[in-house]
């Protein structure tokens, strides 16, 4: 076992698999000489060389689209947007080009390609602290969700970050790959020594509990925690589901906890109204639905653009706000 | 339409203003007072050149490197207002401000906003309107699709609008000879259907003529003209980031300044001594100082922001 940071869990996974795998190339902006604007790819191009670390010119359509042509010919391009919020310019070319390519070209071909997206609003271990305005901080996973034909995968830990990326790059689809920034610095956890792969589509329980089940996304999972061990004290347990990979997604496990604790308070940074927990909502309502004690809540971000500073701690799922739901539900 | 004395006078001291302001600011973020600047030292001639050639009902769209100054040189945006809107305690120049000059929001993603401003025009255009639009981007948004599409729509409808490139060398760590293959930005006009001038960024009077007869065309119904201005980016992309350039490289960036050129050329026309530079210096410097002072003392101040409802997120996102 080895203490790593997110961050370094994401490089470690390109390193690996970079060395695996010769037709692994990483693909966007800054991403060679600067390392990513956040130190992603460090020492990729020091080691793999400018072949396979490419600069472009900033153009999210173009690289990401030139990145699908590659992944077409069976190559295996990881692409870094800049921040998550930038794909807007390049969702074209994913929901039009890769999502379909399997289905309308019957599997003659398929586009093995991951996007990564730093996303979401700057967090510690006591909350959300400030936001860097509506257009580098959204939480735009939903957005995908919706797009038959992408897979989905969100990280909340360094171990996971390592091993679903790993995961990622190997899948034969289309992989949006969300990465929580405000962790990439402050989430250091142990990750397990040698070959670590998280498969896609396995949900996992973080924490045993009782009474509620709370199923949280990205850094909402550490807030979660913050908030369980608070209320152990109180004799309140809850149950924490991290899904991991929101599509495709592991009803199983979500289903489970809820019939075993019969309370769901669902939490993620995005909005709420078409958020991705109203997927989950969705999904316990129609297979849980005589498992439930009480209502099921989302504690999410307040429907409008992220603000900038501190206001942003007015408007996301904090865990006073996942505490009052959970308190609602017993 | 040459500038008088006075307000090439007028011009020296937003350029020497803006340049201070904007050293103090950088300045503020590099001792950790502030954060996240980033920093247009070495853009200023443009912002200043383009802001004494526009009118102040002509909507610019300002970037994020000589955004402060043209705001500054269109005027009602004091020195004052640049040091402490970075402590929030005056509007950004960003704003439009009640009777200002009339600006757009850009928004974060760059290169996004120049088909709205190609839409400005048009609006202006549709309501009779004499004014002309000025859209502001770097040399790396140039190359964003929107930014193409927005140029080519232009040159069909021969818009009132100029593009304004400010080719400052660096996208981040990409230097512009590795995003193009072309020699230079002005000559990418020739496919848009309009001319294309490249001038030099740290020459305000030479950025004032280009943008002056650019403007002149436009109001005339002749269509939108793409400017290159040429300067160098005298720091880092933004604070934090590190900066691959060697420290003789980041040294010879500095060796072209706008500020000393205008003054050289002002003195050389007898119109500015010694004598006066520093005496309007101390002015800006003293403004500045007294700015910085008030925007430090009551930093802090901000509480803890009570959680927002849901109706007051609606009544700020929707219309
Ligand atoms: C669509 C989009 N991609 C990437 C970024 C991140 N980013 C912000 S500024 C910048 C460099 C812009 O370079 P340029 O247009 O030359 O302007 P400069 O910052 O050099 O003045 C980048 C990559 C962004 N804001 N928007």
């Amino acid at each position: 076992m080895t203490e790593t940071l997110y961050i370094q869990a994401i490089n470690q996974a390109l390193h690996e698999e970079m060395e695996r795998d010769a037709e692994v190339i990483v693909i966007g902006l800054d991403v060679a000489r600067q390392g990513g604007l956040f130190g992603a790819t460090r020492k990729l191009y020091d080691r793999f060389g400018a072949d396979r670390v490419i600069d472009t010119p900033i153009s999210e359509a173009g690289f990401t689209g030139a990145a699908i042509g590659m992944a077409m010919e069976g190559m295996r391009p990881v692409v870094e947007i800049q921040f998550a919020d930038f794909v807007t310019v390049a969702f074209d070319q994913l929901s039009t080009v890769a999502a379909k390519m399997h289905f309308m070209t019957r599997g003659a071909t398929h586009v093995p390609l991951v996007v990564r997206m730093p996303y979401g609003v700057n967090v510690s271990g006591e909350g959300y602290m400030t936001g860097a305005g509506p257009h580098h901080s959204q939480s735009p996973e939903n957005w995908f969700c919706h797009v038959a034909g992408l897979k989905v995968v969100m990280p909340s830990s360094p171990a996971d970050a390592l091993g679903l990326l790993k995961s990622a790059i190997r899948d034969e689809n289309p992989v949006m790959f969300f990465e929580q920034k405000g962790l990439y610095y402050t989430s250091r956890a142990e990750i397990p020594d040698g070959e670590h792969l998280v498969p896609l589509g396995r949900a996992q329980v973080k924490r045993t509990g009782s009474d509620v089940t709370v199923i949280a996304t990205g850094a909402m999972v550490m807030q979660a925690i913050a908030v369980a061990e608070k209320l152990d004290a109180d004799g309140i347990s809850l149950e924490i589901v991290d899904p991991r990979t929101l599509v495709p997604l592991d009803r199983e496990t979500i289903l489970t906890s809820v019939a075993k604790t019969g309370r769901a308070v669902i939490t993620h940074e995005a909005p709420a109204t078409a958020g991705f927990g109203a997927e989950i909502s969705a999904v316990i309502a129609e297979h849980g639905f005589a498992d439930l004690k009480a209502p099921i809540r989302r504690v999410c971000a307040l429907d409008m653009p992220v603000p900038p500073g501190s206001m942003v701690r007015a408007t996301m799922p904090t865990q006073g706000r996942i505490e009052a739901a959970v308190r609602e539900l017993l | 339409m040459a500038l008088n004395e006075e307000q090439l006078i007028a011009m020296y001291r937003a350029l020497a203003g803006s340049r201070s302001a904007e050293h103090e600011i950088t300045e503020l973020n590099k001792q950790g007072v502030l954060s996240g600047h980033h920093s247009g030292l070495g853009h200023e001639a443009i912002g200043v050149g383009v802001g004494f050639a526009v009118r102040p009902d002509d909507c610019v769209q300002m970037s994020h490197r000589s955004g402060m100054m043209l705001a500054h040189a269109r005027g009602g945006y004091s020195l004052s207002d640049a040091v402490l809107s970075q402590f929030g305690q005056a509007p950004s120049h960003y704003a439009q401000t009640e009777g200002g000059p009339r600006t757009c929001s850009i928004v974060g993603l760059v290169g996004t906003w120049v088909p709205m401003s190609v839409g400005i025009a048009m609006a202006d255009r549709f309501r009779g309107k004499d004014t002309v639009t000025v859209t502001f981007f770097g040399d790396g948004a140039a190359n964003e699709g929107a930014v193409h599409e927005a140029m080519n729509l232009a040159g069909t409808r021969r818009l009132p609008i100029v593009f304004v490139i400010e080719n400052n060398g660096f996208a981040v760590s990409m230097p512009t000879s590795e995003a193009t293959a072309a020699e230079d930005f002005a000559s990418r006009a020739a496919g848009y259907g309009m001319p294309g001038v490249t001038v030099d960024g740290h020459d305000a009077l030479a950025v004032y003529e280009v943008a002056t007869q650019a403007l002149a065309r436009a109001r005339a119904g002749r269509g939108p003209t793409l400017v290159e201005a040429v300067i160098t980016r005298w720091e880092p992309h933004a604070q934090g980031i590190a900066d691959l350039r060697s420290a003789e490289e980041m040294a010879e960036a500095r060796i072209r300044d706008g500020a000393q050129i205008l003054r050289a050329a002002l003195i050389e026309r007898g119109l500015l001594d010694e004598a006066a530079a520093a005496a309007i210096q101390a002015q800006i410097d003293e403004e500045i100082r007294a700015a910085c002072e008030q925007g430090q003392s009551t930093k802090h101040a901000s509480a803890e922001p009570a959680p927002m409802t849901p109706e007051a997120a609606a009544a700020l996102t929707y219309a």
